[in-house]
C-alpha cells in the first residue's frame, strides 16, 4: 500500500506525480501488440481509451442495476435511475457547476452545440445578428453556426489567429458588435492544441453582453475545470475523450439561461403534460433529454470521471505538459519537419507536416509500427488553409502515454522521411 | 522499413513520387477534370488531348499521398498513345488488382509497370488513393465537369431486370434508405432530403447521389458505408455505387413533410 498524504484514507493525494506504469496498467487494450508490436496509442484526441473501471462498469450496470429511468415505480427502475443521477452529480462536481440540474446529457459535443444553436439560437438570433466564433474551431463549432445563420439571416464572423496558432485576442474584442448574440470558442484546439484564455474571452464577450459558448471537447480529458470560475454560459464536452464510453456527452448551462430556452426535442420525458391541443413542457434538464438517455453510457461516464478525478486533474496536467515539452523537442529536431501550433499555452495535441512526405504515408508508416496517429483535415478545414496545407498529421497525449513512445514516434518519423526521401 | 511497407511503397511507387512525370499543366485542350478525396483533401486534375479515339497526350497536377501521386504519374505514363477502349479495359484491369479477391493471374502482363500497385490491396483504405485519378481521367474522357469523389465501377455480364423488378428494388432501396439516420439530425436520410438521386439500372447496379448536412467529418465516411452496406442486402442487387456531392448544398427545405414534422418544424 502506499502511504496515504494525508487526504483521507484510500485516495490518491491530488498533489501526488502520477505513476504511468502503474495507469497504463488499468488499460487493458494498451497491453496488445499491433503488427507484432507493442500499441503506441497516440489518437487520444480522436478519443481516448477505457480504463477497466468504466468497462467493469457497463457490465456491472447491466448485470445489476439496469432499467429505463425516470419512469418506472418498479425497484429495478429507481435504482438506475438514482445510478444515473449520481453521474449528473459527478459531472457536475467535476466541471464545478453550481446545480445539477445545469447539467444536460446529450449524445456528445456536436449535439452539445447543436441543441443550443437550435434552441437558443433560434430565440435569440435574427437577421442582421451575429456569432463570433475563431479561425481554430473544429466544423462541429461552424457547421451548426453557419446552418442557424442560414436559417435566421444572421452573419457568422471569425476571429483570427496568429503563426503560432493563439487567438489574437485584441481582433477578437473588435469584432464584438452590439448585434453580437453569441461567441462559440474551443477551450482546447484539436489540431493545434492550443489553450484559449477562456476566463479573458469571457470577460470581454460579457463586456459586451455576449454569453460564450465553450467547445471543451479537448479541455475535459486535460484542464482542470471550474465553470463558475471561468463563468462561461455553456460547456460542451464529450464522454468518449474523457476515458468514458461513446454516444454521451454533456452540455452545461447557466441554469437562468436554460430556464428561458425551448425544448430541443419532442418526446417523452421531456414534458409534464400533453394533450392533442397543448403540451406543458419539464423543467430544466428533463425538458433537453427527450427520449430514453444513454443510461448505461451516462453511468460509464459517471465512472470514467471518478477515475480521472481520482488520479486528479492537477497531476494530469502536470504530467501531459512534462511529456509535450519532451515530444515537441524531440519533434523539433528532425530536420524537413515543421510543427503547426507552437502556443504558449499548449495541452498534449502535436500536429505536424514533414516536406517529403505526406500525412497518409507518414500515418501508414507509423501503423506498421504500431503507432497509431491522426493524418487528415481533422474536421478543421479552415484551420488547414489558415496554415497553408491540405491535412496534417497528428499525435495527441493521454496521461497513459510514455518518453518511450514518443521515442518510438520520432523514430517512426525519421523512418518514414529517410524512406521517402 | 520492413517488408509490408517495401510491398506497398515499391521502389517504382517511391520514384514516381519523388519525381512525378507528365506533372504540369496541359495547354491548348480545354478537357480537364477534377477528382477530390473529401476524406482526406487529396486532389488531383488531369489534363486530356484525344485525337481519333486515341489519348494523344495526358498530364495532371495536384497534391497528395505517395500513393495518389505515384498512380497518377504512372496511369499518364502508361494511356498515352493508348484508344480509348483499351484505356477502358486497363482502367478495370487496373482496378480489378487492387479490389479483387482473386489473383489477377495472367492479366497481370497487360498491367505493365502498374502491378507494382498490388500491394495496396492489403491496405483497404489505401485504395482510393490509386484509383482516383483513374476515375478522374474517365470523367475526363467523358467530359463530365462535376467533381469526380467515390468509386464507381461499371458492372457487366448480368442478366437484365424487368422494368416492374426495377421499381420493386426502387422502393425497396427507399425503405431501406429510411432506417438509415443522420448523426447531427434525428431524422432518416431520405426524408432528410439527402438522397438527390436513385436510380436502378437493369444490370441490377444501384446507383446513389447524396449529399450530407454538414461537409467534411469521419461520420461522412460511416453513412456512406452504412448505405451501400445496407442496400446491398437487397435481393437483386448486382453492385451499389454511392456518390457523394456537395452540389447543391442540403438546406432544411429539402426535408419531406414527414421530417419537418418530426423535427417540430
Amino acid at each position: 500500500m502506499r502511504p496515504s498524504q494525508g487526504n483521507g484514507p484510500n485516495q490518491r493525494s491530488p498533489r501526488s506525480p502520477l505513476d504511468v506504469s502503474r495507469t497504463r496498467e488499468d488499460f487493458p487494450i494498451l497491453k496488445q501488440l499491433v503488427r507484432g508490436k507493442p500499441l503506441v496509442y497516440l489518437d487520444n484526441a480522436a478519443s481516448a481509451q477505457k480504463p477497466q473501471a468504466v468497462i467493469d462498469a457497463l457490465s456491472h450496470f447491466y448485470s445489476t442495476n439496469y432499467a429505463n429511468v425516470h419512469r418506472g415505480i418498479h425497484w429495478l427502475s429507481e435504482r438506475a435511475t438514482e445510478t444515473f443521477e449520481a453521474a449528473r452529480r459527478s459531472v457536475q462536481r467535476f466541471i464545478g457547476a453550481a446545480e445539477a440540474n445545469e447539467i444536460i446529457f446529450v449524445r456528445g459535443t456536436t449535439e452539445a452545440i447543436n441543441l443550443v444553436a437550435q434552441t437558443y439560437g433560434r430565440t435569440h438570433v435574427q437577421a442582421g445578428d451575429e456569432i463570433l466564433i475563431s479561425t481554430m474551431e473544429h466544423h462541429s463549432n461552424i457547421v451548426p453556426w453557419q446552418m442557424l445563420c442560414q436559417a435566421t439571416g444572421a452573419v457568422l464572423r471569425v476571429a483570427p489567429i496568429n503563426d503560432e496558432g493563439e487567438l489574437l485576442l485584441d481582433e477578437f474584442e473588435k469584432l464584438l458588435h452590439p448585434r453580437t448574440k453569441l461567441v462559440a470558442i474551443a477551450h482546447v484546439s484539436n489540431v493545434l492544441g492550443t489553450i484559449n484564455p477562456i476566463r479573458k474571452i469571457v470577460e470581454i464577450a460579457h463586456r459586451h453582453q455576449v454569453p460564450v459558448l465553450v467547445d471543451g471537447a479537448q479541455a475535459a480529458p486535460h484542464v482542470a475545470l471550474d465553470v463558475q470560475a471561468l463563468d462561461c454560459d455553456f460547456y460542451a464536452f464529450s464522454g468518449h475523450k474523457l476515458f468514458g464510453p461513446t454516444g454521451v456527452g454533456v452540455l452545461y448551462g447557466k441554469a437562468s439561461l436554460l430556464e428561458a430556452m425551448p425544448p430541443y426535442q419532442g418526446g417523452g420525458h421531456m414534458i409534464q403534460s400533453v394533450t392533442f391541443e397543448k403540451t406543458i413542457y419539464n423543467k430544466v434538464p428533463d425538458r433537453f433529454e427527450a427520449g430514453t438517455p444513454n443510461i448505461a453510457g451516462v453511468v460509464g461516464l459517471g465512472v470514467a470521471i471518478d477515475y480521472v478525478s481520482e488520479i486528479g486533474l492537477e497531476a494530469i496536467t502536470a504530467y501531459e505538459r512534462e511529456l509535450l515539452a519532451y515530444a515537441m523537442d524531440q519533434l523539433s529536431r528532425i530536420s524537413g519537419l515543421r510543427l503547426i501550433g507552437t502556443a504558449k499555452e499548449k495541452a498534449g495535441v502535436l500536429s505536424f507536416v514533414a516536406d517529403e512526405v505526406h500525412p497518409h504515408d507518414l500515418g501508414t508508416i507509423l501503423d506498421n509500427e504500431g503507432i497509431a496517429i491522426r493524418a487528415g483535415h481533422h474536421c478543421a478545414q479552415p484551420l488547414m488553409s489558415r496554415f497553408g496545407v491540405l491535412a496534417t498529421a497528428r499525435a495527441s497525449l493521454a496521461f497513459y502515454n510514455t518518453r518511450e513512445e514518443i521515442d518510438a514516434l520520432t523514430t517512426g518519423i525519421r523512418t518514414a522521411i529517410e524512406f521517402f526521401t | 522499413m520492413t517488408l509490408d511497407m517495401r510491398e506497398l511503397y515499391q521502389e517504382a511507387i517511391l520514384d514516381h513520387n519523388r519525381k512525378p512525370r507528365n506533372f504540369h499543366k496541359l495547354e491548348g485542350t480545354s478537357r480537364t477534370a477534377e477528382g477530390y478525396n473529401p476524406l482526406c483533401g487529396d486532389k488531383v486534375k488531369i489534363y486530356l488531348k484525344i485525337e481519333n479515339d486515341r489519348v494523344s497526350d495526358v498530364s495532371f497536377e495536384g497534391s497528395g499521398c505517395a500513393i495518389s501521386i505515384a498512380a497518377a504519374s504512372m496511369m499518364t505514363e502508361s494511356v498515352k498513345g493508348r484508344t480509348l477502349s483499351a484505356v477502358q479495359r486497363l482502367f478495370e484491369k487496373f482496378h480489378a488488382l487492387l479490389t479483387d479477391e482473386a489473383d489477377a493471374g495472367s492479366e497481370l502482363i497487360e498491367l505493365g509497370k502498374l502491378v507494382v500497385f498490388a500491394g495496396v490491396r492489403e491496405f483497404p483504405v489505401r485504395v482510393k488513393c490509386a484509383t482516383l485519378p483513374w476515375h478522374t481521367l474517365r470523367a475526363a474522357i467523358g467530359n463530365k465537369p462535376e467533381t469526380v469523389s467515390t468509386d464507381a465501377l461499371p458492372l457487366s455480364g448480368r442478366p437484365s431486370l424487368t422494368t416492374n423488378r426495377v421499381r420493386e428494388i426502387e422502393n425497396k432501396v427507399i425503405e431501406v434508405l429510411r432506417t438509415v439516420c443522420d448523426p447531427e439530425i434525428p431524422v432518416n436520410i431520405y426524408d432528410l432530403g439527402l438522397i438527390y438521386g436513385l436510380a436502378v439500372e437493369p444490370s441490377g447496379t444501384v446507383a446513389i447521389r447524396m449529399t450530407l448536412t454538414a461537409p467534411g467529418c469521419p461520420v461522412a465516411w460511416m453513412i456512406l458505408r452504412e448505405v451501400d452496406r445496407k442496400v446491398r442486402t437487397i435481393p437483386g442487387i448486382a453492385d451499389v455505387k454511392v456518390d457523394l456531392t456537395w452540389d447543391p448544398p442540403w438546406s432544411r427545405d429539402r426535408m419531406s413533410e414527414v421530417a419537418k414534422l418530426q423535427l417540430g418544424l
